[in-house]
């Protein structure tokens, strides 16, 4: 037997993941969702805003992982985390207050 | 075969020469129609304006020392009475170097001078120089028409899109309820869009037995784009009209599966509500829009119930209906994000808190003078920082019967 791979690590560089942001990160993300990815740990530390469009934008990340794609976020600033409950997302991406746990849930 | 002409209508200058020595005026005809000039002369100053006024010239060549009308004169007139028309080379012929003269000639609008007697030689660069600004003038002067007419053009274009955005944003207005009565329940609205256009919009529509379907949908992103997926979101539930708890509850699957199904990254959040004040009762689905604020005779609450996810998300997303009690004299409030993620002049945001406050504080006023008192305690909260995203609020309250007993 193999030990799994770990997580695809993904941060979000940018403080505001906004309608302006939503290109540049949008075009980030494509490389790295090529194969797939099963699971994800998303870092969203340097994010204190996300709007609709950079919510869609991680909706569509999502959309495009393998099938059973799973999703752990660290580092959700307290409006970024009202937002994901607010939209039920954060059924889909676990909220997590600190890496191991998203690594643990991830494993 | 002949050489290419020098002397094409379009390169030959039109030189008026201007003389009292006769004998001179010819000398320099001859020798300018040697580099390919068309040349008149005129024996004055004088005969020299008349003529520039009649008749267009690239060029003068003018004697500085002359009865009556003199060179200097002479230019300055020619300058005061051509100033919008097309350009004028003027060189000044003149015996001597006179520092302090010539100064004064240069003011009064001569390009160039050349000594006396005339050499051929800097006649032929004065020409050269003359055909040379001519060529770059003509080139300004199209260059010029062409960015007159381009931004004319653009002023056209501009127009039209103001047009059809302010066509757009009436029929934008003309989709909001009315506020006043609609059944037995009242209504009072905020719509505030940051742009022309905005991608909330606020849908009522009456059911049968003084039920209402009251919905308020904030579509992803702003602008045109959003205002139109607005647009056609609100006509489709507006066309679905469901009346049941259970309709509702398929209404909004629909439209979460119409637009899943386009497969781009556009989704909206919806909070829809059944009204049934005859029940007193109202049923809610908030598909992940900001939950809405009930004040009821007793307490005022937060309606946590209902949540779903955004439409167009995922196509399975199932959306269950929660029933609340909406007994006489009760108000609901539904509000889009940009109300409480409104921004004070320190950065914190309106939030949920002042905006329940607000709803209290309003059951001592009618219904549109509370939903005044909001907008007036938003602006109030926003100062000059203003307000950066689409603003709709809508208040209904199951008002008690009125008229006589």
């Amino acid at each position: 037997m193999t030990a799994p791979a770990s997580p695809l690590t993904i941060t979000v560089e940018q403080p505001r993941l906004d309608a302006m942001a939503a290109a540049p990160f949008r075009a980030t993300l494509d490389p790295l969702l090529v194969d797939q990815p099963d699971r994800i740990l998303l870092d969203l530390t340097p994010v204190g805003f996300i709007d609709s469009t950079g919510l869609g934008v991680l909706v569509s990340m999502l959309k495009r992982m393998g099938p059973g794609g799973r999703v752990a976020v660290v580092g959700a600033a307290p409006g970024v985390r009202r937002l994901f409950e607010l939209t039920r997302l954060d059924s889909l991406f676990r909220l997590c207050d600190s890496e191991d746990e998203a690594r643990a849930i991830l494993a | 075969m002949a050489p290419p002409s020098p002397n094409r209508p379009s390169s030959r200058l039109k030189v008026l020469v201007v003389d009292d020595d006769e004998l001179m005026a010819e000398v320099l005809a001859i020798q300018l129609e040697g580099f390919g000039c068309s040349v008149e002369t005129a024996c004055d100053g004088g005969h020299g304006l008349a003529r520039l006024a009649e008749a267009h010239f690239d060029m003068v060549v003018t004697d500085w020392q002359m009865p009556g009308i003199d060179g200097m004169e002479l230019v300055r007139r020619a300058r005061a009475a051509r100033r919008r028309e097309g350009y004028l080379h003027i060189l000044m012929m003149t015996a001597r170097g006179d520092a302090q003269a010539m100064r004064s000639a240069v003011e009064a609008g001569v390009d160039d001078f050349i000594e006396k007697p005339v050499e051929a030689i800097k006649l032929e660069f004065a020409v050269e120089t003359a055909r040379r600004n001519r060529l770059l003038h003509r080139k300004l002067e199209r260059r010029n028409n062409m960015l007159a007419s381009a931004h004319q053009r653009t002023r056209e274009a501009l127009q039209h899109v103001r047009a059809d955005l302010e066509a757009a944003h009436s029929l934008q207005r003309r989709l909001l309820p009315e506020p006043g009565t609609m059944g037995t329940l009242d209504l009072a609205l905020i719509y505030r869009p940051t742009a022309e256009l905005g991608g909330d919009t606020i849908g009522a529509a009456p059911l049968r037995e003084g039920g209402v379907l009251l919905f308020l949908i904030d579509v992803k992103g702003h602008g045109v784009p959003a205002a139109l997926d607005s647009f056609h979101l609100h006509h489709r539930l507006n066309q679905l009209r469901p009346k049941t708890p259970e309709e509702l509850s398929e209404a909004l699957g629909l439209l979460n599966a119409e637009v899943c199904e386009r497969g781009d990254e556009d989704y909206a959040t919806i909070a829809a509500c059944l009204l049934l004040p005859e029940w007193e009762e109202g049923w809610l689905i908030c598909a992940g829009h900001p939950p809405p604020v009930l004040a009821r005779p007793d307490r005022t609450e937060v309606l946590t119930g209902g949540r779903a996810m955004p439409v167009g998300w995922f196509p399975d997303t199932p959306y269950e209906p929660v029933r609340f009690d909406f007994p006489v004299g009760s108000r609901l409030v539904l509000y889009s994000d940009g109300v409480t993620e409104s921004t004070g002049t320190a950065g914190e945001e309106f939030g949920l808190e002042r905006l329940c406050t607000g709803v209290e504080a309003g059951r001592a006023l009618s219904l549109p003078a509370s939903v005044e008192a909001i907008e007036a305690e938003l602006a109030r909260f926003c100062g000059r920082a203003g307000n950066d995203d689409d603003l709709s609020l809508i208040a209904i309250e199951n008002a008690p019967l009125k008229g006589p007993q």
